[in-house]
């Protein structure tokens, strides 16, 4: 399972994307904790701030289980145009 | 003609946009354009360039169906949307939104849309050099 990251939240993280062994489905916010531990430096500012998450390029909820093979994504507000 | 919805690096013409999509159908009567411009100055700071980036495969996606919707919600013939992403001088150009109608009212409708929708939708995110740094800006605008 591949978790991406963008614009501040990359820069946050020291890299743009990173892979967590995942070997059976897992509830998002087990996901999110287990991910903050891996990188303090995200604490805080994975989950509100407007920051959406989507997996496999789908928006999801706090309540998403996530799956093996996943690609998630925390996406800080849009700025494009 | 080249697909209407394209996410690059380099720079577009937009005499050559319009010129395409005059080619799509001879029913059109009005081309609205929204040309976005990179400016020197946001948020009471000085701005020397800026850098995009994007979540390819679900910015492509959005945009894909941002022009999908206003052919269906709008009485309007052909939508092109281009976007740049990297590095960006000032005064370049970064996004281009161009609708063919019949008519110009529904051509201006849908313009104004689609600008607004991608603004909101599109997973693009644009960093500003100023003065005191690089700064991402990721509250809409």
């Amino acid at each position: 399972m591949t978790i991406r990251f963008f614009a501040h939240l990359k820069d946050l993280a020291g890299v743009e994307s990173v892979s967590l062994p995942l070997e059976r489905d897992c509830p998002l916010l087990q996901l999110i904790s287990q991910l903050e531990e891996t990188i303090p430096s995200l604490k805080g500012f994975t989950v509100g701030r407007g920051i959406q998450i989507a997996v496999n390029q789908v928006f999801i909820d706090k309540t998403a289980i996530i799956h093996p093979g996943d690609e998630i994504a925390f996406l800080p507000p849009f700025s494009g145009g | 003609m080249d697909f209407p919805i394209r996410i690059q690096s380099a720079d577009f013409s937009v005499e050559e946009e319009i010129a395409k999509m005059k080619a799509v159908s001879k029913r059109i009567g009005g081309i609205v354009t929204f040309l976005g411009t990179a400016r020197d100055f946001s948020n009471g700071h000085a701005v020397f360039k800026l850098t995009f980036e994007h979540y390819a495969a679900m910015a492509e996606q959005t945009m894909v169906r941002i022009r999908e919707k206003a052919l269906e919600k709008f009485d309007i013939l052909a939508v092109t949307l281009l976007h740049r992403v990297g590095v960006i001088g000032i005064g370049e150009n970064i996004v281009l939104i161009v609708v063919g109608a019949t008519h110009r009212q529904d051509a201006f409708t849908a313009c104004a849309w689609c600008i607004d929708e991608l603004k909101k939708t599109v997973p693009i995110w644009k960093r500003e050099e100023t003065p005191e740094g690089k700064i991402w800006v990721t509250e809409r605008p």
